[in-house]
């Protein structure tokens, strides 16, 4: 994340070895630093409780086991962890909305639910104004991928586009976005 | 569809599809083939990484926080103590301590040499906290790369180092609370007894560094057995 205090820094890098370390307290210490934002992650997606805490868990689990496929040169553990957990509680969503034949939910429907909740204002702003630059195309295509939650095929069929153009679309919006916020360079730690 | 095949060209990388990937926006077999060839490319792991980091600020901002119910903790804690990683755990008891590691005397600071001038720190728990600052700041700062260690005994307790890219420090990390364990360091001049571990907590620890690429650290008992060891590999920069 950006931002970080270097005590925040020095408690990462120590949470960072524990938990690469492959021990139960370096497991319990990544739990205890992002628990909430993992399991926040999840619950956003799922919409349920014990579906989120098992989502948390099993993916959890599974990175702690195989803790040397996190490899220095990925940077955040945070935003690795982040990032697998919500890739794991979107695998389970479309599965399961795929076995009941339920019809995704619109973005917007899903962010009106938690608009008063959000606990980060002023990150969200920044997160706003970065989005409000970016080229409407790119734009419409990023926010279908992050907020619907649709994978890229499913971008370009809602944007009529071609799906090379949709996939271009979509990473030069992140790329852009992560600019745009000074986004550390690759490597860094 | 051809994800797969094309990632396993060794002269193709990501492009686009980090991005594709830690937006979540990738069916399950691509995003396999996209963590296969990322363990593989240190470039394609950087672009991922920074394509996470912009993800993670979208949940920070957009996501609304909820503390997760305590039972939820108390789960994955009991997982801890019970589900084997993949690097297996040791097979035999722990290897008992004879003689407490510290002793309750006034802050101390001791340094051991090594060859190439190493320094090993050692000190008692009212030095702990400085000591560990230091060696925080000391990985904080650097890049490194971590390996297991492969047991050579069947006492072997699982074990890890972390070790600077540029060969300077190693730092050791048991998965033991009870290991009157010695560390060595090999090297093109020998080898070098490197100290002896550092309990704290449920873990026991030791930080080398004024080293000079060493090739490989091993754990050895009080007998000077080998436990376990790892080769340190560096790139050729």
């Amino acid at each position: 994340m950006y931002g970080r205090t270097a005590s925040e820094q020095l408690e990462d890098e120590r949470i960072v070895a524990d938990f690469l370390a492959g021990t139960s307290t370096g497991l319990e210490g990544v739990y205890r630093a992002y628990g909430r934002a993992l399991y926040s992650g999840a619950r956003h997606i799922l919409e349920n409780d014990e579906d989120a805490q098992d989502c948390v868990h099993d993916a959890l689990l599974r990175l702690w086991q195989r803790s040397e496929s996190f490899r220095p040169e990925r940077g955040s553990l945070r935003s690795y962890l982040i990032v697998c957990v919500r890739n794991e509680a979107l695998a389970r969503k479309r599965a399961a909305a795929r076995h009941f034949h339920i019809e995704q939910r619109a973005a917007r429907d899903e962010q009106a639910q938690y608009e008063l909740d959000v606990s980060d204002p002023i990150e969200r702003d920044r997160l706003r104004r970065a989005l409000g630059a970016l080229p409407p195309e790119q734009r419409a295509a990023l926010e279908l991928a992050y907020f619907g939650r649709l994978t890229h095929v499913q971008v370009a069929e809602r944007l009529g586009e071609p799906l090379g153009t949709t996939k271009s679309r979509i990473a030069l919006a992140l790329r852009k976005l992560g600019a745009a916020l000074g986004a550390k360079g690759a490597g860094a730690r | 569809m051809s994800l797969a095949n094309d990632l396993g060209n060794a002269d193709l990388h990501l492009g686009e599809l980090a991005e594709l990937y830690a937006l979540g926006a990738l069916e399950p077999a691509e995003r396999g083939a996209v963590e296969a060839h990322a363990s593989a490319c240190t470039a394609c792991t950087a672009a991922l990484g920074a394509a996470e980091q912009t993800v993670a600020a979208l949940e920070t901002a957009f996501v609304p926080s909820l503390a997760p119910p305590d039972r939820l903790a108390a789960r994955i804690a009991a997982s801890a103590a019970t589900v084997v990683p993949l690097v297996p755990r040791r097979a035999a008891p722990r290897i008992r301590a004879r003689t407490p590691l510290f002793a309750t005397a006034a802050a101390l600071l001791l340094a051991v040499g090594l060859a190439g001038g190493a320094l090993v720190e050692r000190s008692s728990d009212v030095a702990e906290t400085a000591r560990e600052s230091a060696i925080l700041a000391t990985i904080a700062s650097s890049h490194f790369n971590h390996v297991t260690l492969t047991a050579r005994a069947p006492a072997a307790p699982i074990s890890k180092v972390l070790y600077a890219r540029n060969g300077a420090w190693i730092y050791l990390i048991v998965d033991s609370a009870s290991c009157d364990c010695r560390v060595a360091v090999r090297s093109a001049a020998g080898v070098q007894d490197a100290g002896q571990l550092d309990v704290r907590g449920s873990t026991a620890t030791l930080f080398v560094r004024g080293l000079s690429r060493p090739e490989a650290v091993e754990l050895r008992d009080a007998s000077g057995r080998v436990l376990a060891s790892a080769k340190l590999v560096y790139s050729l920069r």
